[in-house]
């Protein structure tokens, strides 16, 4: 079991870190469509779309890891690297998006 | 952590590379702060990002216009490459605590403080000369 001191620290720390994340993911995703429906591009919109979604997969993921933590589950403490690739690989292809829609006006 | 709590911790998911069965399982207190920090850099890819959009859609004001897309056009690239560098960074991490080795030397840093000031440095110039 994990030790009562560590039980509200640690966890709740790591699934705020988790929201915060989808907070900058919902912030891109508003931009995004912003710019895509105003420019009537439907890729940039529909990338808005998608980093909407990875939001609030990123939510669920948190929420999901919290609840576990709770229960005291040890074999959900460490994250699983295809998680941490999948993030990663999420969050790249919204900067290759934000690349794309910057440039177009060069 | 006893040593029975250490053997039962494992990784969920089906997928794990090669590294994760080297060395010893970190203390978990250690590598929930690795993950944590990995969000960071995630959050401050996405926040450059974000700044990168903004300046391009709203900063109609300032000329060249060109100048301004070329800072944007470096500030997306940055974001990639700290989406990048985010990944690497914790899986080195790992590594390291794992092996009880030295944490390595992180980079990112320095390439985002470099690139915070160029850009507003060029920012700074251009501003005054704003219609």
């Amino acid at each position: 079991m994990i030790s009562r001191a560590d039980q509200g620290l640690q966890p709740q720390r790591t699934a705020l870190a988790w929201r915060r994340t989808a907070l900058t993911f919902l912030v891109n995703a508003v931009l995004f469509l912003r710019a895509g429906l105003l420019s009537r591009d439907t890729w940039i919109a529909s990338m808005g779309v998608v980093a909407l979604l990875a939001g609030a997969l990123t939510v669920i993921y948190g929420l999901r890891r919290e609840s576990r933590f709770r229960h005291g589950s040890v074999d959900a403490i460490v994250v699983s690297p295809a998680v941490v690739v999948a993030v990663s690989i999420g969050a790249l292809a919204i900067c290759l998006t934000g690349l794309c829609l910057v440039m177009r006006s060069l | 952590m006893t040593t029975e709590m250490r053997d039962k911790v494992t990784t969920r998911g089906k997928w794990m590379p090669s590294w994760r069965s080297e060395g010893n399982e970190p203390d978990y207190r250690f590598s929930l702060a690795n993950e944590r920090t990995f969000l960071a850099w995630i959050r401050t890819a996405l926040a450059v990002l974000a700044g990168s959009v903004i300046l391009e859609q709203f900063a109609t004001h300032i000329s060249p216009r060109w100048a301004l897309v070329l800072i944007a056009v470096a500030l997306c690239s940055a974001s990639g490459l700290l989406c990048v560098l985010a990944y690497y960074r914790w899986r080195d991490n790992e590594l390291a605590m794992r092996n009880s080795a030295p944490l390595p030397h992180n980079y990112g840093i320095a390439l985002l403080a470099i690139f915070a000031v160029l850009a507003a440095a060029i920012l700074a110039c251009l501003l005054p000369f704003a219609g």
